[in-house]
């Protein structure tokens, strides 16, 4: 009897190494380094203002398989009968889990700050803030990032290194969405937390009394739930030095739904690729009479 | 008298000379707990030594002779250049091997090789060239040696072992296995 006991507890260790081994493999993450490295701080333009080094990076996405389209155009027929004009995107903020790593060495044998901020697009609109005027006060503040524009010290000749996070990319999917298809005012958007929301509403466009400064929106009516905002899709970054310095980083995606990533990531061939085409989001403000 | 003494000779001759500590022989399973460590220059450099799991199931062919197939993981934090800092990886081993197997009474040394496939779970070292794009799997070689100590209990023995592995694929990455075990002979 003890012999029996012993050879099935013998039997179940062996299966429970086996599941951990079998649960250990699902939902890794995989690292997309940046294409280059940032090199700022030493260039200015005809203004004399240091001229911010820009680095964009697009997460491989695999193309849509028949399954998955045939199942997002049944959820897309459900949404239509309750919000019509909603389109559901291919991959929702709850597909991928994202996260930037970085690193920034100052070149200099001084002690220098910079700033990174983050931007991005999803499969609908790229999000620049250069493109958006959100006031004709000339002192007005300068549309926000989605994320970031944090002073950094960074020691002479030294290196720090920080995260924009799993939530940080979240709410920037969140806002991105909120600003682009909601009409959201970007400050508004950016200031609030809205990672965890399960719908938001949509706003009337952005309109600017004579002053040019932005006026009150009423919603439409039309409501986004959670599974119609995109996921960010591209990382841009503007790393804003005041002296010489490199940024490095890594961008590091869970893939929740599990097909979305292709086996050979940025090596994977075009044709293997799903293509999105975001169109550039603007806003001009314009005193209305 | 006689006839006892003569009983009991005849009896001491077919049954032969008892082990001092007998272990089973036949169906066995391992559970092993311990270490793994990427060998310089590349492993080493790129991944910190991590604690590893493993079993293995087999069969006595001979009192000297098993053969088993084992299935082992491991952890390791990624230490290349940043970014990224601080991130983990796991390693998977599953293959076949055989072992030889010397028993000097409550002690067994042995001698094992085998051959199988390692996946690792994430492209991490992919930055510095371990691993190409899409690449998660290579064919592994192992060989290592140890001891075992038999318990009172016939069934379990324990014991010490270490293991080479080398990963061609893997940029020809090799690593050092070390681990304790309990073993269970049916």
């Amino acid at each position: 009897m003890r012999t029996t006991l012993a050879g099935l507890a013998t039997v179940f260790t062996t299966l429970g190494t086996l599941g951990t081994l079998g649960v250990g493999c699902a939902n890794d993450p995989v690292y997309l380094p940046s294409p280059t490295s940032v090199d700022a701080g030493e260039m200015t333009d005809m203004m004399g203002n240091l001229v911010p080094g820009i680095s964009a990076l697009v997460i491989p996405i695999k193309q849509e398989t028949m399954k998955d389209a045939v199942d997002r155009a049944k959820r897309q027929a459900r949404i239509d009968m309750t919000n019509p004009g909603v389109k559901l995107p291919y991959v929702t903020v709850d597909d991928l889990e994202i996260s930037i790593e970085w690193t920034i060495h100052n070149l200099t044998d001084k002690p220098g700050n910079a700033m990174i901020e983050l931007d991005g697009a999803n499969e609908l609109f790229r999000y620049d803030p250069s493109m958006l005027k959100l006031s004709t006060d000339k002192e007005a503040p300068s549309p926000p990032g989605l994320d970031g524009n944090i002073p950094l010290e960074v020691p002479a000749n030294g290196t720090i290194g920080g995260l924009f996070t799993e939530d940080n990319l979240r709410e920037a999917a969140v806002d991105l969405d909120q600003i682009t298809r909601g009409n959201v005012n970007p400050f508004r958007a950016t200031l609030t937390i809205s990672k965890n929301v399960d719908q938001f509403a949509q706003l009337e466009p952005l309109k600017f009394d004579k002053d040019g400064r932005p006026l009150p929106q009423a919603p439409t009516g039309v409501i986004y739930p959670r599974e119609a905002i995109p996921a960010v899709l591209e990382v841009d970054l503007v790393f804003k030095p005041d002296r010489h310095m490199v940024l490095d980083y890594t961008v590091r995606v869970r893939d929740v739904r599990g097909n979305l990533m292709p086996d050979k990531l940025l090596s994977a061939p075009m044709s293997e690729l799903q293509v999105f085409a975001p169109a550039d989001f603007a806003i001009t403000a314009m005193a209305t009479p | 008298m006689g006839r006892l003494a003569v009983l009991t000779c005849a009896i001491a001759t077919l049954c032969g000379v008892a082990d001092a500590r007998p272990a089973s022989k036949g169906w066995f399973t391992e559970g092993a707990l311990g270490a793994v460590n990427l060998l310089p220059p590349k492993g080493s450099a790129n991944a910190a030594i991590g604690p590893a799991i493993g079993v293995r199931v087999g069969r006595d062919l001979f009192s000297w002779f098993s053969i088993g197939i084992q299935l082992a993981a491991s952890s390791h934090e990624a230490t290349v250049p940043a970014p990224p800092e601080g991130e983990w990886f796991q390693l998977y081993r599953g293959g076949g091997d055989a072992r030889l197997t010397g028993r000097f009474d409550r002690l067994a040394l042995f001698a094992e090789g085998g051959v199988g496939v390692t996946m690792i779970s994430s492209n991490v070292l992919g930055k510095v060239m371990i691993t190409d794009p899409g690449e998660t799997r290579s064919i592994t070689f192992q060989g290592g040696a140890g001891f075992e100590y038999q318990l009172e209990n016939r069934h379990y023995s324990v014991g010490l072992g270490i293991d080479a592995f080398f990963m061609p694929q893997f940029a020809a990455v090799a690593g050092l296995d070390t681990r304790a075990f309990l073993r269970y002979t049916y």
